[in-house]
């Protein structure tokens, strides 16, 4: 299985072990002592893995019996050269094997994935099965044994999700474009799906290699979700080689983006079948960086704003007062703490041709962020954005939130912050910030649009 | 586990009791005279109001069967008397609240979700789109036309071809069958405004088949919020007229596609209604589709990718047509050069699956179902979903309460049962390929067109 996520559309980042000087706040990076003291979220010490969490399940949780266990590896596609799908062949071998060594049962979820910044590995199963679990997922580190024939194989099975996810799939293949496109000069263009020819070759003693090379338990994080106690994880994870752990390197996002006028490029396809639409994208670099859980959650607000029919909405011009977009979503994401990425997609009414749809889009981001967001729009959606957050005091929900958002922070190979941390992110919301980010949106950066339909739609 | 709700179709009859954590169900009557299903769930933030309108419209030769598809949405978004278009989207953000039409084959489903508080407000509102909808002309044209190219991109994509070519295989020209695909494109510019009008005339009426209230709320909360919802809407009660007939008998046919660059296979054989089958029965179909085709554990997986490694994953689900129709499905995507061995495979791994059940694997199973149950004790939205589902079965809503014990009494005795006298034969299916090798699939009725399909016996 592939994910493809480089940015986050909600708060599930969180800043990097060590927060740098601009960020003049109370807000701390966790530290074992701070962690260990709040009961959402501890970490385990002294483990062979690069770091090990518990999220903590209420004992009153309907499925307290229940235990997750997700094994990352902080390694991702856009670490690496040369054939691109590579690390998600090795994904594929390294979970066979480790599955087939011991047959799972069946009241065990299970899963792997690879996106751009890591790889992951899930079960998930009853209380009493913890070790088991950890102990399997951990035998992904083993030197892999599978029948050399199936492992060249396995390459056709690559091919076959290619064919599934990929192939037939207009969407998704205007989005492998796109981000090719929009993320070139950077790791972050590269796709674990790869292509076709990419996949083929694939070669096995490269495939073995990478997994040696990155499959380390110094190079993993355990993240745990469930009513255990740290010491019943701690007695759970086996004995495993401790080789170096240096802390987890985040992928530079390092293009370079004009400032001033956007930069535009269209990539078309035509396809006779295809609903009319556009996807816009666009990357921008901040003029200073912000915390990272902090900017997502900015960034959503804004995205609320702008997705209304209120003023300053795009709604009302694109959708309700002029027939120009039939409908359309938007999404906004932190890259990193200084970059932005905004996707807008959207469907003409009839008659209203994809190059006129786009520069009206434009006409209206940039008049809006002109005229900045009324006092009375803000205030009006503000109030709906407590939905954004967990339900603070209800403990279930907050930690099934946190689960999430701990297992996606390390994903994206970030340090999650704790739970008072992220508490104290909505009081520094302002519609001064949402300005100035709507500001920067319309002043620079790298725009590509994809003009999807028939040959007619396309110019 | 959200699969696990939107396959559930019907529950056994369990009295009315009172429940653990003050959940509890009754039937009603509001001070208007509507019957509906109160589901009291002390826990629950929202309030969640379901309504299955009874349609015939499908089954109606002649009828145009965009209609009710483009109603759906130009009901929800195309404003009301009083609330002009783009106005109550907002109100609804205000209020946290959120509503949808759905079109079925025998129903329109409807669903209200607020926080309690908000309730009143947000049934004022839909009320007011399903009383006296704009039904605006421009706003007509932007659903209809979209609508139009959406359907064309859908139907395009080799996938939903198989699944086109199949519903003309078991329902041939049938207009449930055109209701089903919505595969000609000329239909929805035949369509009309004033089609819309009649048709949302006839079907959003103060004759529900169900009506269901789930939340935190007061029988006498919950009455009023049902009568303004109806309030001003016509009686209705019309006897509905739908008469389908499917065919199923085993065929092997290929639908040849030279431009496509994969190759799909599809079985299909029917399953006993959901208006036939106890909770308890519900549950093990579930449990044993999902022993046949979730996951890499499951019997097809291990068949068609593990060993024959022919493709990335092929599974099983339950589906159903309208409520009188449900099949077991069989599919994934293949190496076109390994389409026939395919074939073989799925079918004989199906047959070993009928004989020597899983036993221990089906046991196995349970424990997740149950812990998706637990996770939804107090989600008003699942549970009504289910509730509703449950009532025009004719079962009790109140079965929905008390799902996690009609799932933990399950034994692998019990789930094998339902496999032996409900799944159908390994010979008893429809199998349907896509392919660009006309070849792929010896001895199958070669067509080019899904409606091809129809002609093949």
């Amino acid at each position: 299985m592939v994910t493809l996520a480089v940015g986050f559309t909600r708060a599930a980042s969180a800043a990097p072990p060590v927060l740098p000087d601009f960020l003049n706040s109370p807000i701390k990076s966790i530290s074992p002592s701070a962690a260990e003291k709040t009961w959402v979220v501890s970490i385990i010490r002294d483990t062979p893995f690069r770091a090990a969490y518990v999220v903590h399940k209420p004992a009153d949780d309907p499925n307290a019996d229940r235990v997750a266990v997700y094994l990352i590896v902080q390694t991702g596609e856009a670490d690496l050269t040369g054939p691109q799908g590579m690390l998600h062949y090795v994904e594929h071998l390294a979970w066979l094997d480790a599955t087939k060594r011991s047959a799972r049962s069946a009241d065990r979820d299970s899963n792997a994935w690879t996106n751009q910044l890591s790889v992951g590995y899930w079960l998930a199963g009853t209380r009493a099965d913890l070790p088991r679990m950890i102990t399997q997922l951990s035998r992904v580190f083993d030197p892999i044994t599978l029948r050399p024939s199936f492992v060249r194989q396995e390459r056709d099975i690559l091919l076959r999700e290619y064919d599934l996810r990929i192939r037939d799939n207009m969407d998704a293949r205007v989005a492998e474009d796109l981000s090719r496109a929009i993320y070139r000069g950077t790791g972050y263009a590269r796709s674990p799906l790869a292509t076709p020819l990419d996949i083929s070759s694939l070669g096995v003693d490269a495939a073995l290699a990478l997994h040696r090379r990155t499959h380390r338990p110094g190079n993993a994080v355990l993240v745990v979700y469930g009513n255990v106690s740290d010491d019943a994880v701690a007695a759970a994870i086996p004995d495993l080689p401790k080789g170096p752990r240096s802390p987890a390197r985040r992928v530079p996002f390092t293009a370079k983006l004009p400032r001033g006028k956007p930069s535009d490029s269209i990539l078309r396809f035509p396809d006779p079948d295809a609903s009319p639409h556009i996807v816009w994208r666009r990357i921008i670099r901040l003029d200073q960086p912000q915390q990272i859980d902090l900017l997502a959650a900015r960034l959503a607000l804004l995205r609320d704003v702008l997705d209304t029919n209120l003023p300053g909405g795009l709604a009302g011009p694109l959708r309700f007062d002029a027939f120009i977009a039939r409908r359309f979503s938007i999404s906004l994401s932190a890259l990193d703490e200084s970059h932005v990425e905004m996707i807008f997609s959207a469907e003409p009414d009839e008659g209203v041709s994809l190059n006129r749809l786009k520069t009206s889009f434009e006409a209206v981001l940039a008049s809006s962020a002109r005229a900045g967001i009324p006092a009375a729009t803000y205030t009006r959606v503000r109030k709906r954005f407590s939905d954004y957050w967990p339900e603070w005091l209800d403990r279930q929900k907050l930690a099934r939130w946190m689960a999430g958002y701990v297992v996606d922070a390390v994903s994206a190979r970030k340090t999650p912050l704790d739970v008072v941390q992220l508490g104290k992110l909505d009081s520094r919301i302002t519609r001064d910030d949402l300005n100035d980010l709507l500001r920067q949106l319309v002043s620079g950066g790298r725009t590509v649009v994809a003009f999807v339909g028939n040959e007619g739609d396309l110019n | 586990m959200k699969r696990i709700f939107l396959m559930i179709l019907v529950w056994a009859l369990i009295p009315i009791m009172a429940l653990a954590n003050g959940r509890h169900a009754s039937t009603e009557i509001s001070p208007g005279g509507l019957t509906y299903h109160l589901l009291m769930l002390p826990k629950a933030k929202q309030v969640s109001i379901r309504v299955a309108w009874p349609t015939d419209w499908p089954f109606r030769q002649g009828a145009n069967q965009t209609v009710p598809f483009i109603g759906a949405q130009l009901v929800l978004s195309g404003g009301a008397k009083g609330y002009p278009a783009g106005k109550a989207i907002e109100k609804f953000a205000d209020l946290k609240a959120g509503a949808f039409l759905q079109a079925t084959i025998d129903h329109v489903y409807g669903w209200l979700g607020a926080p309690s508080e908000n309730i009143d407000q947000t049934v004022a509102i839909a009320n007011a789109h399903l009383r006296a909808p704009l039904l605006d002309d421009k706003w007509f044209r932007r659903i209809s036309k979209g609508l139009k190219r959406e359907f064309a991109q859908r139907n395009a994509v080799p996938a939903m071809k198989a699944y086109t070519a199949i519903r003309w295989a078991v329902f041939g020209d049938q207009p449930v069958r055109e209701a089903l695909s919505l595969d000609d494109p000329a239909a929805f510019d035949r369509a009309s405004s004033a089609d819309v009008a009649r048709w949302a005339q006839e079907t959003f009426t103060r004759s529900p088949d169900t009506i269901i209230v789930a939340g935190n709320i007061s029988a006498d909360a919950a009455g009023k919020a049902v009568d303004r919802l109806f309030e001003g809407l016509p009686v209705g009660g019309r006897k509905m007229q739908r008469d389908a007939k499917a065919d199923f008998s085993p065929r092997r046919i290929l639908l040849h596609l030279p431009g496509a660059k994969v190759s799909q296979l599809v079985f299909v054989a029917p399953l006993p209604p959901t208006a036939n089958t106890s909770a308890a029965d519900g549950f093990s179909d579930i449990l044993l589709a999902m022993a046949l085709g979730d996951g890499d554990q499951s019997v097809l997986f291990k068949a068609v990718r593990t060993k024959l490694r022919a493709s990335y994953a092929f599974g099983a689900g339950l589906g159903a047509y309208d409520r009188a129709h449900r099949f077991l499905a069989l599919s994934g995507q293949v190496a076109t050069d390994r389409l026939a061995q395919a074939e073989g495979v799925v079918r004989t791994a199906y047959q070993g699956f009928l004989t020597t059940p899983p036993e221990d694997d089906l046991k196995a199973r349970i424990a997740p179902v149950l812990a998706g149950l637990r996770a939804n004790r107090s989600n008003p939205v699942k549970i009504s979903a289910n509730a509703m589902l449950a009532a025009l079965d004719g079962e009790d809503p109140a079965i929905m309460l008390k799902l996690a014990d009609v799932v933990g009494g399950l034994t692998t005795a019990t789930i094998v049962s339902r496999l032996k006298s409900a799944f159908p034969r390994a010979d008893g299916f429809v199998v349907l390929a896509t392919s660009p090798d006309k070849n792929a699939l010896p001895g199958a009725c070669v067509i080019s067109e899904p409606r091809g399909a129809a002609r093949c016996r």
